[in-house]
């Protein structure tokens, strides 16, 4: 059971330490790290759509335990 | 002398007429115990062959024959090594070639081991006495050409480190449990004659000219004869597995109720021809870019020596008896073709800190000849290597998603064969038993959903790092993975690489 | 998938006994065709011809005794089918249809 993040056109995915119920920012913040990105110029997207309010949990989003997310850099 | 050549001539002579005399006929019923104590049900092939008569070993070889032939074998290749000793061959050696070879050799040298064992149980349980015969020679070809490969590390170790350390690199380096997973996969077999399909057909006839003809051009053109030497000595007694591939489907195919035996053999095929191009199209990164002085692609190779060579062959022969093409080959030839190498390679660099190998960006001159080779190289892969030119280092700080059947971080994408890392990706799951599997492709997720039981208790090195099995620290899964300090990273960035630089530049 | 049957083929490691091996064929076979590779010598026959070693042309080549065996102690590969491995012929051809 694990969340992997794919950074947007790159390939492997890679796990993210981070559960269904970690917050958006802090998952961001994790996965952007991950590949030296500023998180402020980033974002993540579960199925196309980007995950927009970083106090919300992933859960909130419907993103549950084995899903792939992906990170966009946006600035 | 001459009478008794003659003699021994005309012997020989009636005896290849009369083979079966040395097998089939040295065959008997037990009395004293049953048939089952001798060869328990669960080793017995679950095919329901009927005509026994028709498997026959193309070679008919003789021990005498067999003792002879290998010795020979035996004395030009330890000639070779001990000339390559006398001579510091080695320290001539590319380096980019040495660094290849330090992959290869454990790889190798257990799948040659593993196929031992694998062929003890078939030569042991063969219920045909020529089959027995011919598989009994092949464990002993497998036996040296493990010894042998040992053998080699043992001169190379000589001249550097790291395979000094080459079993518990086997047992826990990251890229090789994708070759333990197919080689513990191969020990394994459902059925005897499984074995003969994923050993004698699909690898031996599919993929070994591949390994052992062409992989060693490269190895002789960079300066390793022994490498050259070694593994076309390994060829030589492949042809007589190879055979014996051939006469096994042959006499399988030409059953007369084929017809129960084609789904089982459909799948086989249709299985291991997947497994063994996910594995050994690992050997394009040593055609593509380990080699400075390259020979052929890997593109060139795999349509030469697979697709003509194998495949085609393959097919126009048996497809009238009611084979099939093997169900992803259309997915192979994208993959082949357009990204394998170079996607491998990619993921060894991004993970150079984690290699005891060396990898390195490919030179001006490597990216013209992959440009020329792969006109679509650069959608492909070039632009990677431009973000490293312009210092990016490339690499990836985090563990990989790895297929749970291939054991591959997920780097292939046959949807999208052009840009296979930033083209469209889908990323496929099964869940069983409570648990979420992951797969690069839809070949492996059918292997995996066809006998989940097989597969599905096993875990990737992500999976036992996430649950505190393995170290998460690069240290601790270096040490873990046996490797010490210094091993891995890019060879242009070590000593190594520049003395050999200034040894050219003075040569 | 559509195919044009590749050439019979047998692909030695280089030497003299290849040599022979090569001129042996070469004689039983007009189509024969012979190539020079780094360490290897191939030797193709049409897919619908057969490839035949005698071992009384290869001795006469080398100049010496010669054990059919022994190729296999430099066969690299081959491409078609053993008809035939007796002491004093080897005969390798597809399948018949």
């Amino acid at each position: 059971m694990a969340i992997y993040v794919r950074l947007k056109g790159e390939l492997p995915p890679i796990f993210l330490p981070a559960g269904p119920p970690t917050p958006v920012g802090e998952a961001l913040a994790i996965a952007a790290q991950m590949w030296r990105k500023d998180p402020a110029k980033a974002r993540l997207l579960f199925q196309g759509r980007p995950l927009e309010d970083p106090s919300k949990p992933l859960a909130a989003y419907g993103v549950g335990p084995d899903d792939l997310l992906e990170l966009e850099v946006v600035g | 002398m001459a009478k008794k050549a003659d003699i021994r001539e005309a012997t020989l002579r009636q005896l290849y007429e009369n083979y079966g005399l040395t097998t089939a006929d040295l065959e008997w019923e037990p009395s004293y115990v049953s048939k089952d104590e001798v060869s328990p049900p669960e080793r017995r092939t679950r095919l329901p062959v009927k005509d026994w008569s028709k498997f026959e070993d193309p070679f008919r070889l003789f021990f005498e024959d067999y003792v002879r032939v290998q010795a020979e074998k035996e004395t030009v290749f330890h000639d070779a090594i001990r000339l390559a000793e006398r001579f510091g061959e080695a320290r001539r050696i590319n380096p980019r070639w040495i660094a290849g070879m330090k992959l290869y050799y454990p790889a190798v040298a257990q799948s040659e081991a593993e196929a031992h064992r694998g062929h003890l149980g078939l030569s042991r349980h063969s219920p045909s006495p020529a089959l027995a015969m011919a598989s009994f020679y092949q464990l002993l070809d497998e036996l040296r050409h493990a010894q042998n490969d040992v053998h080699a590390m043992r001169y190379w170790v000589r001249y550097i480190d790291e395979l000094k350390n080459w079993a518990q690199i086997y047992q826990n380096f990251w890229a090789m449990q994708v070759f333990r997973s197919l080689f513990e996969d191969m020990a394994t077999p459902s059925d005897p004659f499984e074995l003969v399909f994923h050993t004698n057909v699909a690898l031996e006839m599919g993929y070994t000219n591949l390994l052992f003809v062409a992989a060693p051009t490269p190895g002789a053109a960079n300066g390793d004869r022994v490498f050259a030497q070694l593994q076309m000595s390994t060829q030589s007694d492949e042809t007589r597995h190879i055979a014996l591939g051939q006469a096994t489907l042959r006499a399988l195919l030409e059953q007369e109720n084929r017809e129960e035996l084609l789904p089982t053999l459909q799948y086989w095929f249709d299985k291991w021809t997947w497994r063994h191009h996910r594995v050994f199209g690992v050997t394009g990164i040593f055609l593509d870019y380990f080699a400075e002085n390259k020979t052929m692609s890997y593109k060139e190779a795999f349509r030469k020596y697979f697709i003509e060579g194998y495949i085609q062959g393959l097919l126009e022969d048996f497809e009238p008896l009611g084979l099939k093409p093997p169900r992803f080959l259309d997915d192979i030839v994208k993959e082949a073709e357009n990204y394998q190498s170079h996607q491998v390679w990619k993921l060894a660099f991004q993970y150079n800190y984690l290699n005891y190998f060396e990898t390195f960006p490919p030179t001006e001159k490597d990216r013209a000849w992959l440009r020329e080779k792969y006109p679509n190289w650069d959608q492909v892969v070039g632009w990677y290597w431009e973000q490293v030119d312009q210092g990016d280092p490339g690499i990836v700080q985090g563990l990989p998603l790895i297929c749970n059947l291939c054991q591959f971080p997920i780097v292939y994408n046959p949807e999208d064969p052009d840009r296979p890392t930033n083209g469209s990706f889908r990323l496929r799951t099964t869940r069983y038993n409570g648990r979420t599997y992951y797969f690069c492709s839809d070949g492996c997720q059918y292997i995996f959903e066809h006998e989940p039981e097989k597969y599905a208790h096993a875990k990737t090195l992500t999976e036992l790092v996430i649950e505190g099995k393995v170290p998460a620290s690069v240290e601790g899964l270096r040490e873990y993975m046996g490797l010490e300090p210094g091993w891995g990273g890019n060879l242009f960035e070590k000593p190594v690489w520049k003395e050999w630089l200034a040894s050219q530049r003075e040569g | 998938m559509t195919e044009v049957r590749g050439d019979l083929r047998l692909e030695l490691m280089a030497g003299e006994e290849a040599e022979a091996i090569a001129r042996a064929v070469e004689a039983l076979n007009p189509e024969a065709k012979v190539e020079e590779y780094p360490g290897l010598l191939i030797i193709r026959v049409p897919a619908n011809s057969r490839m035949v070693i005698e071992r009384a042309r290869v001795e006469e080549e080398l100049g010496r005794a010669f054990n059919l065996r022994d190729i296999q102690t430099m066969l690299a590969a081959f491409y078609g089918y053993w008809k035939e491995t007796s002491p004093d012929r080897w005969v390798l051809e597809w399948m018949e249809k």
